[in-house]
Parts: structure tokens; sequence; C-alpha cells
């Protein structure tokens, strides 16, 4: 169903060519009804306790994308391997996910090799999943993936980007004043040297995440790829440790930010925003939100619009995914 | 015996660090033209333009030369988080030179795609992989081996337990490299997208800019406004205490001149047992003191450990050779804080 209540193909649904993920980092499960393919983009974005940055995005991207819909739903979490979740889990969501038509992408953190073994058998449970993949954020389970589940889709998650995302210093670049070279530099990655090609074509990766970043990426860095871009909307992402704010709440002594330390998933719970000074600036400073072990900045608007309105030009890039960091919990 | 890796920056230290016992060093270069190009924008290596880099390739010949005449290897590190295709092309001939003219051992990287293409570009020259590559699981040993790097550097996150699990599935293909003093990171290096350029380190910032606890649903605004409410206020202070113990404890030494801050002195017993088989002293940008100052304390408890010292003999003279129990006893100084509670 899309948010006009009109059954349409999943492509159309999509939004002119481009795919809708919904992220949501911290919830034990999806909301059902997600998963049933029942709820509207807006819907999904409406009533986040982090405001301002979902509504106008949900706005920007019915804008951009008319009858956008969610067709895709992502789960486990990016940066914490304590909330991969079990094979008997994922098999009950992709089932409910059958039925609405909407695809499972399973999302790894960088693992230790405790978690590489759990989400070796969490990958598992996707196998004969339609349209389902696995995002991996390290290349130890890139390979470890291709060695022992080829069959499985991966796509390079966005941690393993690897640019510039300082949100006090970033978007300097995007200044005539840079240095011409410098800016150059900071506005493209590595991706593209032969080396890292090698290694997309080694493991068979036919898509990468990239993050909404503040500095105007290269023409090559969109299109100079053999394989397919997700974008990140609308947290970039900044950077994330083994110790956790969040979890230090409740632990005791010197046990806060060890890592593999106790945790009632504080991270389900409370953000913790700051507001970072940012020299030269006019003092409002640059936001910065710590969900769980990690560090994103959620993205002005113009930044989104950036990217947004690229779209309908860029082949290469056919899939928007919103993260959701938090959502009142309904019954299933 | 598990050889000590330490940070040189200068020629003249080599006599003085490898009396004291340094097994390896590691040091940086930056060629002039790579400043022509980027200025101070963009860092060949994670330290700064300016401090603890070697500028001509004539000082990094000699720091070879000396260090040779010792028996001591030398590893330059070029472990930007990445490099721009432009960038690499540039590199791959300086290090070229570097590797036949100046007699260098090998490279520290952190680009997985410039490990590639420096392993067919030079398939003779060592390659380690530097920690920021973040190196956690034996899905990544496996991978560097397939990929040809010589050597995993171990990042600094990751508890004893993980370090020996990686040696064995790391043994006969690599050499591992640990951290043992100096230098912390609250962040995982590997996935840090800030710079300390121009703005500093974001983590040391962190505490002390204003900040609020969102809560994420209605359920955690009721806790938030009760129970939690004390917790949350005193989360913050304690990530401060964190951040400032990793930071080299404000950057301060002790009045004998020892530096405070990250250290795994007492878990040289269960480090030396891991089969590690380099222990790193980060700090190449650091005083000649420093560095001395650190190879000592490593060196003394190490050889009590080859001895046949205990692991509690072992902690307590690494304790003792610090004498700053409080610092100690706060825990949070510590690399290999797996234990804590």
């Amino acid at each position: 169903m899309t948010r006009h209540g009109g059954a349409v193909s999943a492509r159309k649904a999509a939004g002119c060519g481009v795919e809708v993920g919904l992220y949501f980092p911290f919830l034990a499960g999806p909301p059902a009804a997600v998963l049933r393919g029942e709820v509207p983009l807006d819907d999904a974005l409406r009533g986040s306790p982090l405001g301002d940055a979902h509504r106008a995005l949900a706005e920007a991207l019915l804008r951009h994308l008319p009858r956008a819909a969610p067709k895709r739903v992502y789960i486990g979490n990016e940066t914490c391997e304590r909330l991969l979740p079990s094979p008997e889990a994922i098999r009950s969501w992709a089932a409910a996910a059958r039925g609405g038509r909407v695809a499972l992408s399973l999302v790894l953190p960088p693992l230790s090799r405790d978690g590489l073994a759990r989400a070796e058998s969490a990958a598992g449970a996707l196998e004969g999943v339609e349209g389902s993949e696995v995002v991996a954020n390290d290349w130890g389970t890139v390979h470890r993936l291709a060695s022992r589940r080829p069959e499985l889709a991966v796509v390079l998650g966005r941690l393993t980007h690897k640019m510039l995302r300082d949100p006090r210093l970033a978007d300097r670049f995007d200044s005539p004043l840079a240095p011409l070279s410098a800016r150059a530099a900071l506005c493209r990655s590595g991706e593209l040297a032969p080396g890292f090609r090698a290694l997309m074509e080694r493991y068979g990766i036919g898509r990468r995440e990239i993050d909404p970043f503040l500095q105007p990426l290269e023409e090559d860095e969109w299109e100079g790829r053999d394989g397919r871009l997700s974008v990140h909307l609308p947290y970039q992402f900044v950077t994330m440790g083994r110790g956790c704010l969040p979890a230090a709440m409740h632990r005791e002594g010197n046990g806060k930010f060890a890592a593999g330390g106790p945790c009632r998933t504080e991270c389900a719970k409370y953000a913790v925003e700051f507001r970072v000074p940012v020299p030269g600036g006019n003092g409002a400073g640059r936001h910065l939100l710590s969900l769980g072990n990690a560090l994103y900045h959620a993205v002005p608007p113009h930044v989104s619009e950036r990217a947004l309105t690229l779209l309908p030009s860029r082949k290469r890039v056919d899939r928007v995914v919103v993260t959701v960091p938090a959502v009142e919990r309904t019954p299933a | 015996m598990t050889k000590i890796t330490v940070p040189v920056s200068h020629p003249e230290e080599v006599e003085m660090l490898a009396a004291g016992g340094a097994g390896e060093f590691f040091c940086g270069y930056v060629p002039p033209e790579w400043l022509e190009r980027y200025g101070g924008a963009f860092w060949l290596n994670r330290r700064g333009p300016v401090a603890g880099n070697l500028f001509q390739r004539d000082d990094v010949s000699l720091l070879a030369e000396r260090s040779h005449a010792r028996g001591i290897p030398v590893f330059v590190t070029f472990n930007a988080p990445y490099y721009t295709p432009e960038q690499q092309e540039f590199l791959l001939p300086v290090i070229g030179r570097l590797a036949e003219g100046s007699g260098i051992d090998g490279v520290i990287v952190s680009d997985v795609g410039f490990l590639v293409s420096l392993r067919r570009t030079l398939p003779g020259l060592p390659v380690h992989a530097s920690s920021v590559m973040a190196s956690l699981n034996p899905g990544m040993v496996d991978f560097l081996a397939e990929h040809g790097a010589s050597r995993v550097i171990f990042p600094r996150s990751l508890g004893v337990g993980d370090i020996a699990a990686l040696c064995a599935a790391a043994a006969g293909r690599l050499e591992t490299e640990a951290f043992v003093l100096n230098e912390g990171c609250v962040f995982e290096e590997g996935y840090c997208m800030t710079t300390h350029r121009s703005v500093g380190a974001l983590c040391v910032q962190l505490p002390d800019v204003p900040h609020r606890v969102v809560p994420l649903t209605s359920d955690a605004a009721s806790s938030l406004a009760g129970e939690d409410r004390k917790p949350a206020r005193e989360m913050m202070g304690a990530f401060r205490d964190w951040v400032w113990f990793q930071n080299g404890c404000g950057n301060s030494v002790t009045d004998r001149g020892i530096p405070n801050g990250p250290c795994a002195l007492c878990a040289l017993f269960d480090l030396a047992r891991s089969g590690v088989t380099s222990l790193k002293i980060a700090g190449r940008s650091a005083s000649s003191f420093r560095k001395l100052a650190s190879l000592r304390m490593v060196r003394a408890v190490l050889e009590l450990v080859s001895g046949g010292a205990s692991r509690e003999e072992a902690a307590r003279e690494a304790a003792a050779i610090r004498n700053t129990p409080e610092f100690c006893n706060a825990g949070y100084m510590c690399y290999y804080r797996e234990g804590a509670s």
C-alpha cells in the first residue's frame, strides 16, 4: 500500500524508481505494520522525539519521490553487535515481511570474533528470503560471508566508506576559499582507485552505502562506480567506539565504557544531544547525536535536498535509507 | 622474546632508543611535494604534517642505516584512513624510492585498497595493516593473509583474550602487534571519521560542551524524570573522567618524567603469552625523553615476565614503576579493560 492507499508495483511504490528503506537501529523487532507494508512514509517518520530532522525529511522525500513508500526494512544495528537479532527473530520477521512484499536487510556492525560467529548464524536465516541482503561494516565480515555463505548478497555498509565526516569542518571544503587540491581530495574517497575496485570485484559486491556528506562529492564518486549506491538520510555517521555512553548510566565502578560490559539497552530509551562549537561559526554550533555507542549528525535540510535533487540524474543511486531511531512501541 | 616497537622521529634518536631495548622502529615521512599539494588540510599519516615526521628522504635513509647497523628494522607509516586515486599514484613511487633507495623494511597502511595496490606494485615490500584498519575478527585475519599483508596491528579496543585468539588465527601467516603504552582513543580509531586538524580532538571536546539527554519514548521520559535522573547526570561526569585518562591524563607526566595515560604494563604477562610478536609504544610526536622513559618501563616489565615472574608479580612491579596508584586504581587508564567492573 502507498500513502494514498493504492496498490502499485514495488518499483512504482518506491517512488520514481528509487527504493526507500527504513532502518530501525534500536528496536528489538521492526514494527509489525511496517513489515506488512502498511505504514506510509510520513507516518513512519512522524512523532519522532528527534523531531525536526525527520519532519523536514519526510516532506522532502515525498516532494522528490512522489508516492514513495517504505519497501525495505533494515534490521540489526550498524555499530553494536549486542543488537544482532537471533536467527529465530529474523525468520519470523521474514515471514511477516513476505506478505507485505517488504524486503529485509540485515545490518551488521564491525564484528568481534564472537559477534562474527553469531552473525554467520543470523545471516543464514536469510537464505532463500527473496530480496534479502546483508550489510557488512567490516572487511573481515565481508571476507567471511563471501567464503562461507556465497549465496548471500553482501552490501558494503557506510562505515567502510572512508571519508571525512567531521561536522565541525567538512562543509568548509565546499568553499571557493579552500585550496583546490585539498578540496578535491576531501570531496572524494579512495574507492575509485584500482586496489579498491579489485576488492569490490573479488567479493562480488554490487552495492555500497553512502552517507549524506556535508561536502559535495565529486561527480565520479556517484557515477564512476560499477555497482549501485544507497544513500542514508538524515543522519551522517561520525564516529563510534566499543565503549557506550548510554550504557554507562547503569554500570558500576570503573566498568563504565568497558567493551562488552553489562547493558540494559539504554540506547533504545535515550539519546544524548551535544552542541559542539564550530570555529569561526555564528555561535550556534553543530548538533551531534549520541545514539548507542556511535555519534551521528543530522544533516541540515539543504544537504538532504542536495542528495534528493541528484537522484533522478544519478543512475547508480537507487535507494534511500532513512534511520528511525525511535518509535513508540505498538502492539504487533 | 616479543619485540618492542618504538616510535622514532629523528635519526639522532636511534642510538639512544636502540640502547634502551627497541626491537623495531616506526616513523612517519612527509615529502615536501605532499605539503605543496595539500598544505595541512589532508594529513599523509595519523600525525599532523609538522609533529613527529621526517621531511627529507635522506633522513629516512640515515635513520634506516643507523637502525640496520644495530639490527633493527624500520617501518614507515602511510596510515591515513584513505588516499584518493591521485594520492595513491603519487605515493606508490615515493614508497618505491624509500624501499629501494633508503632501505626501509616495510610500510604501515590503513586503506584496504591501497594495501592491494601496494602489493601489486611492490610485491617484495612487507606491508603492515595499521590499527586504523580495525582488524577485529578472524575474518579480517584471513582477508589480510589473502591480500598479502605481512602483519596485523590490533586496534586498541580489543581485549587480551581477543588478541590471543586472533594471534592464534594469524599464526604462521601474519606477524601480530598490539599496543602497550600511550596515546589512547575513546572511539574506534578505524571508524572515527573526524579529524584533529584545526578543530582538535572531538572526544576531548565533548565532555565540556552543552548537552541534553533525549528520551526516545514516553516511557523513557517518565524514567528520566524519576529513577534515571541521577544516573543520566552522572553519566557525563564518568565520560569526562574516561576521556581525561585516555587522553594521557591530560597529557601529564609524573615528577620522574614517566608519561601518564593509556597503559598495558599490568597486562604484559598475558600479552606475552598471547603469541603477539610485537608490542607497540605509541607517540611519534613525543619528546625523545618520553619515548625512552616509555621504552624503559615496557622493557623492565617484559624482562620480569621473561624471567619467570607470575602475573601478580609482574602487575605489582608495573604499578610500582608507575608509582601513580590513584591513576592505576581508577581503572580508566588501562588499554585492556575487559575485566573491569
